[in-house]
């Protein structure tokens, strides 16, 4: 084979990825330009296998930005943000990440795949340049350094108020939990969750592992119903997983209730249908008029006129992101990388209160107050909150 | 143990449908599709869209995603597998330039994919297929589970005698023999190889739109996986040997579901490469392959 033949058949196919990784860029980047802006870059996947994920995360920021800049921005400084699609991969997040540093970016925010978190933060952290992070689950982000915080509480942190919430409505004695064994995150939250149901006076029947790109889990699921427990935890990577093994366990006669972690927000429950009714989850945020911050109802109704959709968990997490870092700048009184660093750390002591309510941090790790959902006829309802 | 007999069947229905089609390509084209599982989801996703904008019965939607995943990989042999063959100096270059090509045509497939379904599970209509189970003997069954294995089946044993038993199944086996030769016998070998990369294709949509009403959803990540389960039967088969496919797409899906029942997914693919790695020691040729020595 020529070297030019060589070269051009893996350009030709790698040009095909990166035309709809870069279209995201050119068509989803959304710049403001102003006489006197501040500079906020948002990294998310608005294409691959998170896209889902990516177009909620736009839609909160966007909405923050769009309500900060329309009450005249921060002390009269409008918000010029871009956003930049890594196409859920983790190398052209920490290329982005770099380019962003060089540039004069005030502040980052990123989310929401862990993998991708950890090849961003100390990128981020070697420049100086202040950054948040939603979603990320990835262990020991906020520990690369002090330009690096976590908005998001980790969802394993509500499970006790998702058992609660369980042991009133469904009274459940057995339990098993299936969970994608190539996850970190759902094999971190193993453990802490055996505590939990032993704490419930539950007796766990068996933990059972799947991989996240399996779709037919119709053999796990004849696993699980044969042992017949009252409840069924789901701790899955993907909507696919979480769906085929719901709807098998109910093809197969399983009449018990699920519960899941964060991985179920946002609609990941929708292809499962009717099948998946009576799922509950933790989130920490919830659209609805029963939430007991009043700072979350006023997101919720204001996010819904805007939009014309409710807003989901992702959506208040990415908002918040913004909101941290317009409370930062304000604090610091500038919007330099080193006012903001400042500014972020002011503000991470004192605390502010946005869609997920209070949120406070410790170590540079947020802690909101959570809520439990619970899925039903195709839609998430508030079933509990920690208050 | 009947339980897990009945659902080992029914997958491996699925990776013999879709396994059938690659050995197809690969073994008398010699066409490595690494676009299988896109095109195996390319099938459901047709199908999904055809069931919502035109609210066709399920034969109509399945036909469909037949169609446009064997049209897909048909416009792709005429416009860059022919043009990449005729560029090539020799086989081996040309063979490599459509391997590669083909991570491109999946690329741009499963891109399509998650840009129509954001990048979740997305649910067929209600009324697309009912998947009704069957309680016999302490055995739940579903139609569709029934449908895969019995188009299994007979599109092996179709495929088998076509290949075997026609002038035309005869002239596919000459093209894969020796491409040149059977062109200068008056085998239009380009219009053998558009037949048989579009048929392995549809079969691959074919396995798509079941395995879609199977779950009741489509995923644009829902290849990706059966792809490699596809190589491990071709392994145990011998490429391009059809009829064993089936055997060793069963023989996977019987140890898959039986390491998963009673050990754990865990180890489920220790125990499936601890057999690959066996068979490639003791018969590298596969099951039907006849071994070749190298002088």
């Amino acid at each position: 084979m020529s070297f030019r033949r060589l070269i051009v058949v893996p350009v030709a196919a790698l040009s095909v990825s990166l035309l709809f990784a870069g279209c995201a860029k050119s068509g989803g980047s959304d710049t403001t330009p102003s006489a006197k802006t501040i500079k906020i870059a948002f990294i998310t996947e608005k294409t691959g296998a998170a896209s889902f994920y990516g177009a909620q995360g736009t839609a909160g920021v966007q909405y923050a930005v769009k309500v900060i800049n329309d009450a005249g921005g921060i002390n009269g400084s409008k918000i010029d943000l871009t956003v930049y699609d890594d196409a859920t991969n983790a190398g052209q997040a920490a290329s982005l990440a770099t380019q962003i540093a060089s540039s004069d970016t005030a502040a980052l925010i990123f989310g929401v795949i862990g993998s991708e978190a950890q090849a961003v933060a100390p990128i981020a952290q070697k420049a100086g340049l202040g950054t948040v992070f939603y979603e990320s689950s990835a262990p020991g982000l906020t520990d690369v350094g002090n330009a690096i915080y976590k908005i998001t509480e980790p969802g394993s942190n509500f499970f006790p108020q998702v058992f609660d919430v369980a042991q009133k409505k469904y009274n459940p004695k057995t339990i098993s939990i299936v969970y994608s064994a190539d996850n970190p995150s759902a094999v971190a939250e193993i453990d802490p969750t055996k505590k939990i149901v032993a704490d419930h006076g539950m007796q766990m029947v068996d933990t059972i592992p799947i991989r996240s790109t399996d779709t037919d889990l119709s053999t796990v699921a004849a696993k699980v119903t044969k042992a017949n427990p009252d409840m069924t935890m789901v701790l899955p990577s993907s909507s696919a997983t979480v769906s085929s093994l719901i709807k098998s366990m109910r093809q197969l006669g399983y009449k018990g209730n699920f519960i899941g972690g964060t991985g179920l927000i946002g609609g990941a429950l929708k292809a499962a249908g009717s099948d998946a009714d009576g799922t509950l989850y933790p989130a920490s945020f919830v659209a609805s008029d029963k939430l007991p911050w009043q700072s979350g109802v006023q997101f919720s109704q204001g996010y819904q006129q805007a939009n014309s959709t409710a807003p989901n968990a992702f959506n208040a997490e990415a908002y918040d992101a913004v909101q941290f870092i317009v409370e930062a700048i304000k604090a610091a009184g500038g919007s330099s990388r080193a006012d903001v660093l400042k500014g972020l750390a002011q503000a991470a002591d004192k605390g502010f209160t946005g869609a997920m309510g209070q949120v406070t941090f410790k170590n540079r790790q947020a802690a909101t107050s959570g809520v439990v959902i619970e899925w039903r006829g195709g839609a998430e309802i508030l079933a509990g909150t920690s208050s | 143990m009947g339980q897990y007999t009945v659902n080992a069947l029914a997958l491996g229905g699925v990776y013999a449908l879709f396994t059938l089609g690659l050995s197809l390509c690969w073994g008398v084209l010699n066409i490595l599709n690494l676009a299988q599982g896109a095109l195996f989801m390319a099938g459901a996703l047709t199908a999904y869209e055809i069931a919502n904008a035109a609210s066709l019965p399920f034969v109509g939607a399945l036909v469909a995603g037949v169609v446009a995943s064997a049209v897909l990989a048909g416009a792709f042999e005429l416009l860059v597998f022919r043009a990449l063959r005729r560029r090539a100096r020799n086989v081996h270059e040309a063979e490599l330039a459509i391997l590669i090509s083909t991570i491109a045509l999946a690329a741009a497939v499963v891109a399509v994919g998650l840009v129509r379904t954001g990048g979740l599970a997305t649910a067929y209509p209600e009324d697309f297929f009912r998947v009704t189970p069957h309680h016999v003997a302490g055995v739940v069954f579903t139609d569709v589970q029934v449908l895969i294995a019995v188009c299994a089946v007979l599109m092996t044993v179709g495929v088998v005698m076509f290949v075997k038993w026609t002038n035309t199944g005869r002239a596919i086996r000459a093209v894969a023999h020796d491409r040149p030769t059977a062109a200068l016998m008056g085998i239009d070998a380009d219009r053998l190889s558009l037949g048989v990369v579009s048929f392995s294709a549809g079969l691959a949509g074919l396995a798509g739109v079941l395995y879609g009403a199977r779950l009741g959803f489509v995923d644009a990540a829902m290849g990706d996986s059966l792809l490699f389960k596809a190589f491990v039967v071709i392994v145990l088969a011998g490429v391009g040997s059809v009829g064993w496919a089936f055997v060793g797409a069963v023989a996977l899906a019987l140890i898959e579901t039986f390491v998963t029942a009673y050990a754990s997914a865990n180890v489920e693919n220790l125990v499936v490469f601890g057999i690959i790695m066996l068979f490639l020691a003791v018969r590298p040729q596969g099951i039907a392959g006849r071994r070749v020595q190298r002088v």
